[in-house]
């Protein structure tokens, strides 16, 4: 079942261009467009930046799962698989399995970008494989509360409205854009946990 | 309460990408990012992997 995503990416290679151009403008707009404007006390705010730049671009990239999930049911492919006798549940492992490669590839673009940019990783090689670790293991989480919504949702373009409105809340009201002390008591608390 | 925030810090940790002389933020979360990552991961599977396929199989 994720092979089939996968052979979808291959089959519209369009999906794999925008997948991998997307983190590539997400790097380079935050960077050059805030990166100028935008101090963080004690540091330049590229560096403070980037991790959160990934962070955004796996979670957007999630939104891809609830849309597909509301299409697939919309088109009725949902019910030719169930005519099949095929386990639904697989349908689920499939889909959320080949959004982690797809975010392989969306963290390595970024990464080559952010190197090109000048960013580079300042610890070891392990730690670093951590970081990794720990981005792809959130957005596979994330992956799963996105399917919910695209079960939940009438339609596909439901899911995006609904979906962007999530997602922004959590990405600007959090420490990737900006350091958690200077937001306001309230969304401050609400961004640190 | 906002994993994104405590993603994001831990990613900035193990990148060593934090910068000097900022205040380090208050809560348990920011503060152990990389746990509370893990943790929220495993509290979102166990909640979201029944209840999504549940839905999902009806």
């Amino acid at each position: 079942m994720a092979k089939r995503n996968l052979i979808n990416i291959k089959r519209v290679p369009d999906l794999l261009v925008f997948t991998t151009f997307q983190p590539i403008m997400f790097v380079l707009l935050f960077v050059y467009v805030f990166g100028g404007a935008i101090t963080v006390r004690g540091s330049d705010y590229n560096k403070f930046l980037i991790a959160g730049i990934f962070a955004q671009t796996v979670i957007f990239g999630s939104v891809i799962i609830g849309a597909g999930l509301a299409e697939d049911i919309l088109k009725g492919i949902v019910d030719r698989f169930r005519s099949l006798l095929m386990s639904l549940s697989e349908v689920l492992f499939g889909r959320t399995l080949s959004d982690v490669v797809n975010n392989v590839i969306v963290v390595i673009v970024m990464s080559l970008t952010s190197l090109a940019v000048g960013r580079r990783i300042h610890t070891s090689v392990m730690q670093a494989l951590g970081g990794y670790v720990i981005l792809l293991v959130f957005a596979y989480a994330f992956s799963w509360v996105m399917a919910m919504m695209g079960l939940l949702a009438p339609g596909p373009e439901v899911v995006n409205n609904a979906s962007f409105t999530v997602i922004f809340s959590f990405t600007f009201v959090a420490n990737i854009f900006v350091p958690i002390v200077t937001l306001p008591t309230p969304l401050g608390t609400f961004a640190s946990g | 309460m906002d994993d994104v925030s405590s993603v994001t810090q831990a990613v900035r940790q193990l990148f060593g990408n934090i910068p000097l002389h900022t205040s380090t933020p208050e809560g348990w979360a920011v503060q152990h990012p990389a746990t509370y990552t893990l943790v929220w991961f495993m509290a979102i599977l166990i909640v979201f992997v029944p209840l999504t396929t549940r839905q999902f199989c009806r």
